[in-house]
């Protein structure tokens, strides 16, 4: 059966191109869970692991597992039209937030890619530049093209 | 900028330098270029130090030479500089 909690996922076409993998069955394909869960157990010896569904086909639970044997259960996002924002009444509503893809996912989870050693500034651009790493150079100008132009 | 200015120009950025390539050896402890790098711009700092303190008095209360007077005092603070 289909699950319609996926249909909340965007977007609808880059899940839907990507192949059912081992392991992953029943986590949101848009999501990289096969690093998060890594990083998460590497970084603090705490674990994020997918309770999926046995039978197969549908979505698993997210659950924390802190190092004092507590399993904490990562509520499922919902589905759009089950998303109610506080405030929603006002005209505004929408404005102030709640409109993304990742609406209902808990905040301020987020992935660390490893850095390589490279692309390196020459010794004074480094402190102009506050940074030794080009890549790590990433002015904070919204709205604007890399580079910060 | 004067000589004594461009060589504390020259030890602020080999201290950048080197604190930079600590937080990413912090993370990649086995890196060979990191570690060489690393090496490499301690050496540079290190000259850089000692010419710094034979020139113009000691640039903290650990370095230089304490003969005849306790030049941390009585020469201007590297912050004055």
């Amino acid at each position: 059966m289909m699950d319609t909690r996926n249909s909340w996922a965007a977007p609808r076409e880059l899940y839907e191109s990507m192949p059912p993998r081992r392991g992953l069955r029943g986590m949101r394909r848009d999501v990289p869970t096969g690093r998060f869960q890594n990083y998460a157990v590497g970084m603090n010896g705490a674990g994020i692991t997918d309770r999926a569904s046995e039978e197969g086909g549908g979505i698993g639970t997210l659950q924390y597992e802190p190092e004092d044997g507590r399993v904490v259960p990562i509520a499922d996002p919902p589905a759009p039209d089950e998303v109610r924002i506080t405030g929603e009444e006002n005209p505004d509503s929408g404005a102030c937030g709640g409109t993304d893809a990742l609406t209902g996912w808990p905040l301020a989870m987020v992935y660390a890619p490893d850095q390589v050693w490279r692309e390196l500034y020459e010794d004074e651009e480094a402190l102009s530049a506050g940074t030794l790493f080009r890549e790590l150079n990433l002015p904070f100008c919204p709205g604007c093209r890399k580079n910060g132009r | 900028m004067n000589e004594q200015q461009k060589l504390m120009r020259s030890i602020q950025i080999q201290n950048f330098i080197l604190q930079e390539t600590a937080l990413f050896l912090d993370s990649h402890p086995y890196c060979r270029q990191a570690l060489r790098y690393y090496q490499k711009h301690r050496r540079m700092r290190e000259e850089l130090v000692e010419m710094y303190e034979a020139r113009y008095g000691q640039l903290t209360i650990y370095g230089g030479t304490a003969s005849g007077s306790w030049h941390w005092v009585t020469e201007p603070f590297p912050w004055e500089v």
